[in-house]
């Protein structure tokens, strides 16, 4: 572990990268926010100390029980503008933007088949670490929020992407 | 005091399932330096039951051990479950720290079930004196909680909701002699995605660890 933590702070911090990793998210529904795996497409360019973080998250949800189904798809994109502190290769980053997030839902019982879609701007909050893992790759965590007009959203992280 | 006098007192200071408190600031250890500390707290939001309100007891065990310069590693154990986090200070001067230290916890009770949580803490810490330290910051916790279930057909299921805590939390540090230190904290949260009542912490806990430098010789 030591190896692995002196390997991350004795290189230099990324300029910029891409990456994908899993999310853990909290996505309101309708009683309760309910936890659904997604993940997520990263890119980030860095001239510190400000970076500027451009995500996709795709998350995909069902709501089963022996009388319907109910299955969401959340389709998240943002564009966030960060503040970078980074005294070794790992860089923290927090940061505030603008986000879009589609959703598709489908409520499927016996009798009934409904589906809709829907569109909503918002503002995505995150607080992040990432840095190089040897050359050419990268690694990233981070947890943020989104508030939209129909609820606040809730995700944490992992991500592991490439150097640029 | 006996023996079973001892075991009883733990067990009523042990009943939260997970912990709100903010156990440490943002200075981490040196490289190959340990802590040890224990704390104790009252608290609501901390088990299953959140969102009744009623303040619960907890008592924990904590550890750390500093991995490399500006980084340590952090462990928390209390009944029923533990929690490990790694901390990063990105910033610091003389007397000003910045860090955030991502943690995972949890806990499990078989046949009851239990929760899986992230901790998102960005800590600033202010040394007040050598023997004197502020600190607290903003956190963000989300809690999944997962829970069997057993339907009247015997059909058996499970039921998960995702809670989520945001909020923050301060702590006063102050030496006690070289090695030890006795820490209170406060900490509130509000539960935004199922608009339940605040969670709260108050808390109290000694570390013990090792100066950082030896004490002059005396002349």
């Amino acid at each position: 572990m030591i190896w692995l933590v002196s390997a991350a702070l004795a290189a230099e911090p990324l300029d910029a990268s891409v990456g994908a990793g899993v999310d853990l998210s909290a996505l309101r529904g309708s009683a309760r926010h309910d936890v659904a795996a997604g993940f997520r497409l990263w890119g980030t360019v860095s001239p510190q100390p400000w970076s500027a973080t451009f995500e996709v998250a795709v998350i995909p949800h069902a709501d089963h029980s022996g009388l319907y189904t109910y299955r969401t798809l959340d389709v998240d994109v943002s564009a966030i503008a960060e503040i970078v502190a980074a005294p070794h290769a790992t860089a923290f980053r927090a940061g505030l933007g603008p986000a879009l997030v589609v959703r598709t839902t489908t409520f499927v019982s016996d009798a009934t088949k409904v589906a809709n879609i829907g569109v909503e701007g918002g503002l995505r909050a995150r607080v992040a670490l990432d840095g190089p893992l040897g050359k050419h790759l990268a690694w990233s965590w981070h947890m943020g929020s989104t508030a939209h007009v129909s609820g606040v959203d809730w995700d944490v992280g992992l991500g592991l992407g490439v150097a640029l | 005091m006996t023996r079973a006098a001892v075991v009883a007192l733990l067990l009523l200071t042990s009943t939260a399932c997970s912990t709100l408190s903010t156990l440490h600031g943002a200075e981490p250890l040196a490289k190959g330096k340990h802590e040890f500390a224990v704390g104790v707290s009252l608290q609501t939001a901390s088990n299953s039951f959140s969102y009744v309100g009623v303040p619960i007891p907890q008592l924990e065990f904590a550890g750390r051990w500093g991995l490399g310069q500006d980084v340590d590693f952090g462990f928390r154990a209390w009944l029923l479950g533990a929690g490990f986090d790694t901390r990063y200070r990105f910033w610091h001067d003389e007397r000003h720290h910045l860090a955030v230290a991502p943690a995972i916890g949890g806990f499990y009770i078989p046949s009851v079930g239990g929760s899986v949580e992230f901790h998102a803490p960005v800590l600033g810490q202010v040394d007040l004196a050598r023997w004197a330290k502020l600190s607290g910051g903003p956190r963000v916790v989300l809690r999944d909680q997962i829970n069997p279930v057993s339907m009247p057909g015997g059909e058996k299921g499970s039921i998960a909701r995702i809670d989520v805590f945001a909020g923050g939390g301060a702590r006063l540090e102050l030496a006690m002699g070289r090695r030890a230190w006795i820490g209170f904290s406060t900490d509130f949260y509000a539960q935004p995605a199922r608009h339940a009542i605040p969670g709260w912490s108050l808390g109290l806990d000694f570390a013990f660890r090792k100066p950082d430098k030896a004490p002059a010789p005396n002349p």
